[in-house]
């Protein structure tokens, strides 16, 4: 497999070759899920010693929790003994993780406590204390938001993040009390490659207004959104992008639900404060989508952030989370709740549509005749300026496919580098 | 339980799933009351907390303040339904052809009169495109319906209905089609 034949110049077009091979598939595992920062939830899921959830790094199942001495931990789940996990919940809180096969038990920091028959089976041979369960090697977190990487030469998660975080404040950051998920998560399954929803998610401005024409329709308007020059796509760097409405000076930078009057309120009160917060050039900024190298993705309008976690080279299994503003009234918190259940996870109005087209362009990818003809991403290439008020690497109209030249650039890039390339790479060099 | 209310609830239900499967979504949304509530929680594997504990299928369940599938009032159930006729509905285009079952019935009278509480199963399988494998789908769990009765029409209202699914991760591409 030459990969350098997968990509043309400028990232204008990719091979369908780089969604249906498993050569390609296994070096993304090595490459890029276990090298990048992934997100794994927040601290709202665990706010109690003890307190645990079950995610995925990749493919890797792995147990968050925090410890008695408030310590968040990433640890894979996989006994050390024989591979079965040693924890089958979702989430809950705990004293110890205790192997349904034989009883090797774990603590809350993932060292293993014990094993039976340590003295008659082992004759005491078996040293513990080497035998923990396997933990990520760095675990930090971003304004209530977890994340973790297996590579021990990873760049700090702020350099990883770089210019990528003074955009996810706008969320993160409005408001003093931060932000909590909803308890609950939306998973469900597409039959696609990882990549698809994650280039989609980045900022496709281009298919708002035909896949998801049906709600200009239902609302009796002619475009779900008007035409607008002051919708950007933004390619922030390292391969994340956002797109974003710079909204006029002196305009509240929100679109949201404005009823019910509470919910108004909220959002007069929010972005008031967001104004000293987070200053001028950011209270005029609205994230609308947007995606964290490699599967983090963002949709803030939707009260809304997710992970596209692969499953295979043909299956990607959706985790979809409800972010609100952990000190907003209930009622504003239930709308918001509302409003995301409407529009995505899998019943959502929006989202049912995607899933359509993830899965249309994916399913004949490897057919041999299909398969030569690369997919496009052409759109607006030349055309990217710099502006100096925001933290970008490049800057674009919304309907750009600058989000995905992006994305595939890193994605190359972090494919074919060689390891200290990659931390290069990562730290935009 | 008299008999001719257990078979008119029972009737009212597969009634129901007909409308469903036969596409009279109007008919179908004619059937829920103005102050309706279609519900259906997200649902999550958890520890058991102690030996004997029996697992209890509601402790697995988001309560009203958690993430829901569905959590529709008529209005918002009256915008799905409207969105399929759209013609930009792409989801339900070519539409879902789907079977509803619908068993296990078992009807509870409450405090009020003019009010009934039936529980049901479903079991609904979908399939859609060209039927392969990955267009097939099935769905399955179990329902709590508040029934009112509907005087004029000599049938029901449904009020709250209740849906708990059976699965943690869907495994299907989206929900489009109602339960």
């Amino acid at each position: 497999m030459n990969i350098e034949e997968l990509v043309s110049e400028n990232y204008t077009a990719v091979s369908r070759q780089a969604f249906v091979d498993h050569e390609i598939f296994q070096l993304e595992q090595e490459r890029i899920f276990k090298k990048c920062w992934l997100f794994l939830g927040h601290v709202s899921q665990i706010k109690n010693p003890g307190d645990f959830f079950t995610s995925y790094m990749g493919e890797e199942p792995v147990i968050v929790t925090r410890d008695h001495e408030n310590h968040i931990n990433v640890f894979v789940n996989s006994c050390r003994h024989r591979g079965m996990r040693v924890c089958r919940a979702d989430r809950g809180n705990t004293r110890n993780f205790s192997c349904s096969y034989h009883a090797w038990t774990y603590d809350l920091t993932g060292k293993l406590l014990g094993v039976p028959k340590q003295k008659e089976g082992y004759y005491e041979e078996l040293d513990v204390s080497q035998r923990g369960l396997v933990s990520a090697a760095k675990v930090a977190e971003y304004k209530g938001l977890i994340f973790a990487t297996f590579d021990p030469d990873a760049v700090s998660l702020l350099d990883y993040l770089g210019n990528m975080g003074w955009y996810m404040d706008l969320i993160l950051d409005r408001h003093e009390g931060g932000t909590e998920l909803v308890t609950g998560i939306h998973k469900w399954r597409v039959k696609t490659n990882w990549k698809l929803p994650c280039d989609n998610n980045a900022g496709d401005w281009y298919h708002v207004g035909v896949a998801h024409g049906s709600i200009a329709r239902l609302n009796g308007v002619p475009n779900l959104f008007a035409d607008n020059e002051n919708r950007l796509g933004v390619s922030a760097e390292y391969g994340h992008t956002l797109c974003a409405m710079y909204h006029p000076e002196g305009k509240h930078a929100v679109s949201a639900p404005n009823h019910p009057k509470e919910m108004a309120e909220w959002q007069n009160e929010v972005w008031s404060n967001a104004h000293t917060r987070l200053g001028t050039t950011r209270s005029r900024l609205e994230f609308i989508a947007g995606n964290v190298f490699p599967n983090f993705s963002w949709i803030p309008g939707s009260f809304s952030i997710r992970q596209y976690h692969p499953r295979g080279i043909d299956e990607v299994e959706i985790w979809s989370y409800c972010l609100v503003d952990a000190d907003a009234p209930r009622i504003v918190k239930d709308q918001m709740r509302r409003h995301y259940t409407d529009t995505f996870g899998p019943s959502g109005l929006l989202e049912q549509d995607d899933g359509e087209n993830w899965h249309g362009c994916f399913e004949t990818a490897g057919n041999p005749v299909i398969r030569k003809i690369p997919f496009s991403y052409e759109m607006g290439h030349g055309h990217e300026w710099k502006d100096e008020n925001l933290r970008a690497k490049d800057v674009a109209k919304a309907a750009s496919e600058v989000y995905q030249r992006s994305f595939y650039r890193r994605w190359y890039e972090q494919l074919t580098a060689e390891t200290d390339e990659v931390e290069l790479i990562a730290r935009g060099a | 339980m008299e008999a001719e209310l257990y078979l008119s609830v029972q009737q009212f239900l597969f009634s129901e799933a007909r409308l469903l499967d036969e596409r009279r979504f109007d008919d179908w949304l004619a059937l829920f009351s103005d102050d309706a509530l279609y519900w259906m929680p997200v649902r999550h594997n958890r520890l058991r907390e102690s030996m004997d504990e029996a697992w209890e299928p509601s402790k697995e369940i988001e309560d009203e303040s958690g993430l829901g599938y569905f959590e529709d009032n008529k209005h918002r159930l009256t915008r799905r339904v409207g969105r399929l006729k759209t013609g930009m509905a792409w989801a339900e285009d070519p539409p879902s052809r789907t079977r509803h079952l619908i068993s296990n019935v078992e009807v509870e009278r409450t405090d009020r009169q003019d009010e009934v509480i039936a529980r049901s199963s479903f079991l609904t399988y979908r399939s859609r495109n060209e039927g392969k494998h990955e267009d097939e789908d099935l769905f399955s769990g179990s329902r709590e319906d508040v029934l009112r009765e509907n005087k004029d029409a000599g049938s029901w209202f449904i009020v709250k209905r209740k849906i708990v699914p059976d699965w943690v991760v869907v495994n299907a591409q989206n929900l489009s089609i109602f339960f």
